[in-house]
């Protein structure tokens, strides 16, 4: 066999050996990820849990904190979703107030989190989607974000449904 | 084949085996972390369902309408029946030191001691907990630290792995939970 032949046999080891080395580390990274992925993930759907409960534990409306209401046509119009005059977070007194909240949550390993808060009406059919009229359903969608951990673009949500 | 060659085929074999070794070596380091962290997940997951179970009942039954009787960062106790017998349980939670957790070499975890009815039946959580923290919301959402003004209560935990894996780091995960239990009437 020739030198010359020796040498690309040579050369083409070391690049088999390089593309295994390339393989391997791509692995150990993916892994790696992985791992924070799933970290982000616990942490992320601890936090929508918390907010989730935070609204769901409020009064189902305004109207409704000193009264009974048995007509749809007295609770907040649907326009008007959202905080009250002069109410900031955490003085809200119903779930509705949450409506457009945003904040962020900072955590111990991760770092920040934020989420936000969206409140409509719905009805049984619309399972949560937004309902054009008033309705003794109101449904709470919680959306984390903005974590480097999470894998790209993810989102975590977690809605639930409220009744008066 | 001359003296060059052998010399030059022994240095490039032995760089080929140190290679090989290294990646190997980095492989078996990233599997015993990556085990590792998704054990210390497991392990956290299993403690939340617990703390959430507990937790939830706080009030259940009670008729004193104090149901929380301490609230401190680091321990509560409730009332609650929290195993649906019937009878209203008096239940302490609180963290434990971490010199009485001898056994890992991990020197930040404690136990988690949980007492139902009285200091014999203490169960300890040993799930290799490093932060375990407790805090207390009023009705309008404000701290609060009067055991009669709680309505919600945040619970806020980091577990890490009894072993350092690579480079003396231990595994860990953050949850944080906040609870509203409904006998607590929050939006009263």
């Amino acid at each position: 066999m020739s030198a010359r032949v020796q040498y690309i046999l040579i050369l083409g080891a070391m690049m088999l050996l390089s593309q295994l080395a390339l393989s391997v580390s791509g692995f150990i990274l993916g892994m790696q990820d992985l791992s924070y992925d799933n970290e982000a993930n616990l942490a992320a759907t601890s936090l929508a849990q918390s907010v989730l409960r935070e609204v769901a534990a409020k009064n189902f409306d305004e109207l409704t904190i000193n009264k009974k209401v048995v007509s749809t046509d007295s609770l907040t119009t649907v326009a008007s979703l959202g905080p009250d005059l002069g109410e900031t977070y955490p003085a809200f007194d119903d779930l509705d107030d949450f409506n457009g909240h945003t904040r962020t949550i900072a955590t111990d390993r991760l770092g920040d989190f934020t989420v936000n808060v969206t409140v409509n009406y719905t009805t049984s059919a619309l399972l949560g989607a937004p309902s054009g009229t008033r309705t003794f359903l109101k449904a709470a969608i919680v959306t984390i974000y903005g974590n480097p951990y999470l894998a790209q673009n993810q989102n975590v949500v977690m809605n639930t449904i409220v009744s008066y | 084949m001359t003296f060059i060659d052998i010399i030059g085929s022994t240095l490039l074999g032995a760089t080929v085996i140190v290679a090989i070794m290294g990646l190997n070596l980095l492989l078996s380091d990233s599997s015993r972390q990556v085990g590792s962290d998704l054990n210390v997940q497991e392990n956290t997951v299993e403690f939340t369902k617990s703390i959430q179970w507990d937790f939830a009942k706080i009030g259940y039954r009670d008729t004193t309408g104090a149901p929380i009787l301490v609230a401190k960062q680091d321990s509560v106790v409730f009332l609650g029946d929290i195993d649906n017998s019937g009878s209203v349980d008096t239940v302490r939670y609180y963290k434990g030191l971490p010199e009485e957790l001898t056994w890992t070499p991990n020197p930040n975890d404690f136990l988690l001691m949980k007492e139902v009815g009285n200091a014999s039946q203490t169960m300890q959580m040993n799930i290799g907990l490093t932060k375990f923290q407790l805090t207390y919301f009023d009705s309008t959402g404000g701290v609060t630290a009067d055991p009669k003004l709680v309505r919600g209560l945040k619970i806020a935990a980091v577990v890490q792995s009894p072993y350092a894996t690579v480079d003396s780091v231990y595994s860990g995960a953050y949850w944080e939970n906040t609870i509203y239990p409904r006998n607590l009437n929050v939006s009263k």
